[in-house]
């Protein structure tokens, strides 16, 4: 099971959100890094054939999505999570995901509504299956999002944001959650949290300015920044980003200078050493 | 509470062999006593059996007026929810389109002697496009983007939804027509054949744009087309007229056969 | 959460609430309507329908009595509306307490009353087990026995004086 992009263009006016996009995703969970406007967002719409590229190449599970009766077959095995789900405010969780489970051809009404259950239960929104979603907390509509994305046992995950707004408590029972479905799936997972990355993804890809900057294993993007951290006891000059931690030392990420105490890096440590050298224009690493 | 149910009774009591006095002595101490129901032993599957019943029939919201209208005219009820859903369906949208419908009639009426029935032949057919454009679309649908995503085609469900908005139109435009003073040459295609042709039109520039933004081109367009010829003259309403009406919606019903698998995707063609 | 908690939050559509409510009450439930039915999947049936009606009418409890007592009288109910195969349901008002002696009849300790009611035929026995104990009302208990109310009324005095008979 596989997703491949090959040479994926989508140009804006004159905004290149896309700017020759290519990798291979398998079984397991791929994580997308990105800043903001790094073409995240149009990746994964163009991932769930919502948006059509303007050139280049997509094979989802072996189906073509410019193709209308393929993209249709896709649609039917992927489950999508958007960055900004809308909800009916009105309907009830049960009632929406109902719903949406219509428009995923569930057309049995007793075997639909075994199925919302399930989800529901899988993402620990049983009790609030009566609740109007008006009433809901930001990091509840996330998960109500998630579940409507489960519906059908779908083979291909593309989430948006999953965490974005939940307490640490849900995101570790989100990544519980995720890891086990990825056994046997195909996951993506854009994210601003580096702790998601480190936590579950087998593979992270870095996207930056709509273009590919790693791809490759979250223990060799935090390998970018080896020798690069370092403590200092004062303000560091030569750092690309520091910050004061607790025991009043200062933690940097840069060029060190001679003498400092080098520690081990964090993926986030690669990732700014890696957007941070694409902002400013100097080479990068190659993945 | 002086004394408590003993487990070996109750034990008897699920069996049967209990004798009755002691049964009704039994039933009426777990009325009032929380710490002997706990003692009732029962099978963990059997209690998620009856409670998924209970769930079943207490989960689902009821369904609205439309769904159940639909649903006794033989509509299934999927397909019953996917039209309803549409804010297009609302009883209050609803209303509004009965009383400019209304509001038009009459002013055609009232206007001068022998009235003014043109105002009601301009308004009326723009109120099936009004609807498509309430119906379906990132403006109106909050859930639209999870909507194109889903294996259901999207020019289906927005044909579903047109279906039942001319329905209404046509409906209400029915109830309406007697009040309007036309001319009796002109019969009730004089506005079934604009509303049709304007609301198809509207649908095939959907492929290409949003539907609000094809809906304001369409009814932009058409009232300044009418303003024009009305005010040179033109008789916009005569037979003439009325085979070009269908020529459009002709015309658009190709389009939108041609772009049927533009719907559900953004982005150019490539 | 006490049960009148529970009551009040299912009031306010929490499903949760329904879910520990029926965890609660829906063993005993079961194991004396199955008391009064031997048919189990009406006994079942009935059993959803009381908790059914309990998230439709959560606000109808007013606090007086145990929700238990409160929940075995529409439960019953419910039952009789199966068996009658009623499809309206009809939650009547329970029965007034007639008298002193049903007063008594109708309390917990059963000591004494016991042995009187041991000398009850099992007719009787049902009688009063459907107008006393659980609280139905003439017309009820003779949908429910599927007798007729005059047979009802007259097993009921007998029952009556027979237990009076025996505390003398």
């Amino acid at each position: 099971m596989t997703v491949t992009l090959t040479e994926v263009r989508k140009v804006y006016g004159s905004v290149r959100a896309l700017d020759g996009v290519s990798f291979r995703l398998e079984t397991g969970i791929t994580g997308l890094l990105g800043p903001n406007g790094a073409g995240k967002t149009t990746l994964l719409r163009c991932l769930a054939t919502v948006l059509a590229p303007d050139t280049g190449h997509l094979d989802v599970l072996g189906l073509d999505p410019d193709r209308p009766d393929q993209r249709t077959e896709i649609r039917r095995q992927m489950g999508y999570l958007p960055q900004e789900p809308g909800f009916y405010r009105n309907f009830t969780c049960f009632d929406f995901v109902d719903y949406l489970a219509i428009l995923k051809e569930h057309v049995d009404r007793t075997e639909r509504h075994a199925e919302v259950r399930r989800v529901l239960e899988l993402t620990g929104l049983a009790d609030k299956s009566t609740t109007k979603i008006r009433k809901l907390s930001g990091g509840m509509r996330r998960r109500l999002a998630l579940a409507q994305a489960l519906l059908g046992s779908p083979r291909f995950l593309v989430l948006d944001e999953p965490t974005a707004g939940l307490d640490p408590e849900l995101r570790f029972r989100f990544r519980e959650l995720v890891t086990e479905l990825a056994v046997d799936r195909v996951v993506l997972l854009s994210t601003h949290q580096t702790e998601d990355v480190s936590a579950i993804c087998d593979r992270v890809i870095v996207l930056d300015s709509g273009r590919v900057r790693f791809d490759g294993t979250p223990a060799r993007l935090a390998d970018i920044a080896a020798g690069k951290v370092w403590l200092a006891a004062e303000r560091p000059a030569s750092a690309r980003i520091f910050w004061r931690m607790a025991s009043g030392q200062f933690r940097a990420v840069g060029r060190p200078p001679d003498g400092a105490e080098i520690i081990d890096p964090t993926i986030e440590d690669g990732y700014v050493m890696l957007v941070g050298a694409a902002a400013l224009g100097t080479e990068t690493e190659a993945a | 509470m002086t004394w408590h149910v003993d487990e070996s009774a109750l034990g008897r009591y699920r069996e049967g062999v209990i004798d009755r006095v002691a049964a009704a002595s039994l039933e009426a101490h777990l009325a009032s006593c929380e710490d002997c129901r706990r003692l009732v032993v029962f099978d963990h599957d059997w209690l998620k059996h009856s409670w998924d019943g209970v769930a079943g029939r207490v989960e689902p919201g009821g369904s609205g007026v439309v769904e159940r209208t639909l649903g006794r005219l033989g509509v299934p009820d999927h397909v019953a929810r996917i039209v309803a859903v549409s804010p297009a369906l609302r009883i209050s949208f609803l209303l509004a389109v009965v009383l400019v419908m209304g509001f038009a009639a009459v002013a055609s009426g009232a206007h001068s002697p022998g009235g003014n029935y043109r105002v009601f032949l301009v308004v009326a057919p723009l109120l099936p496009v009004v609807g498509v454009a309430f119906a379906y679309g990132r403006l109106v649908d909050p859930a639209h983007e999870l909507t194109m995503v889903s294996p259901i085609d999207s020019l289906r469900l927005l044909l579903l939804r047109t279906t039942t908005v001319l329905a209404v139109s046509i409906t209400v435009g029915l109830v309406a027509w007697p009040l309007v003073p036309a001319p009796s040459t002109l019969g009730f295609s004089a506005w079934l054949f604009p509303a049709l042709a304007l609301t198809l039109t509207t649908l095939a520039l959907s492929s290409r744009f949003a539907v609000w933004l094809a809906g304001s081109m369409v009814a932009g367009g058409w009232i300044v087309a009418m303003l024009f010829a009305l005010s040179r003259g033109f008789e916009a309403f005569n037979t003439r007229a009325q085979i070009g009406f269908v020529a459009l919606a002709a015309l658009a019903t190709a389009i939108v056969f041609a772009s049927r698998h533009q719907y559900d995707r953004e982005g150019s063609p490539r | 959460m006490t049960d009148a908690e529970l009551l009040a939050a299912i009031g306010e559509g929490r499903i949760g609430a329904l879910r520990e409510l029926h965890k609660r009450h829906a063993p005993w439930l079961a194991a004396r309507l199955a008391h009064r039915s031997s048919d189990r999947t009406l006994v079942e049936d009935a059993l959803q329908d009381t908790f059914v009606a309990v998230w439709r009418r959560a606000s109808d409890y007013r606090g007086e009595g145990e929700v238990a007592a409160w929940l075995w009288g529409i439960a019953i109910r419910k039952l009789i509306d199966r068996v009658r195969r009623n499809r309206i349901p009809r939650l009547e008002r329970p029965s007034v307490v007639e008298s002193a002696e049903d007063v008594v009849l109708a309390g917990i300790a059963y000591g004494d009353l016991g042995q009187a009611m041991a000398r009850l035929s099992p007719e009787l026995m049902a009688v009063v087990q459907a107008r006393i104990l659980d609280g139905l009302s003439t017309r009820e208990a003779a949908r429910l026995l599927k007798i007729p109310t005059g047979t009802v009324k007259t097993r009921l005095m007998r029952a009556k004086q027979i237990m009076r008979e025996q505390l003398a």
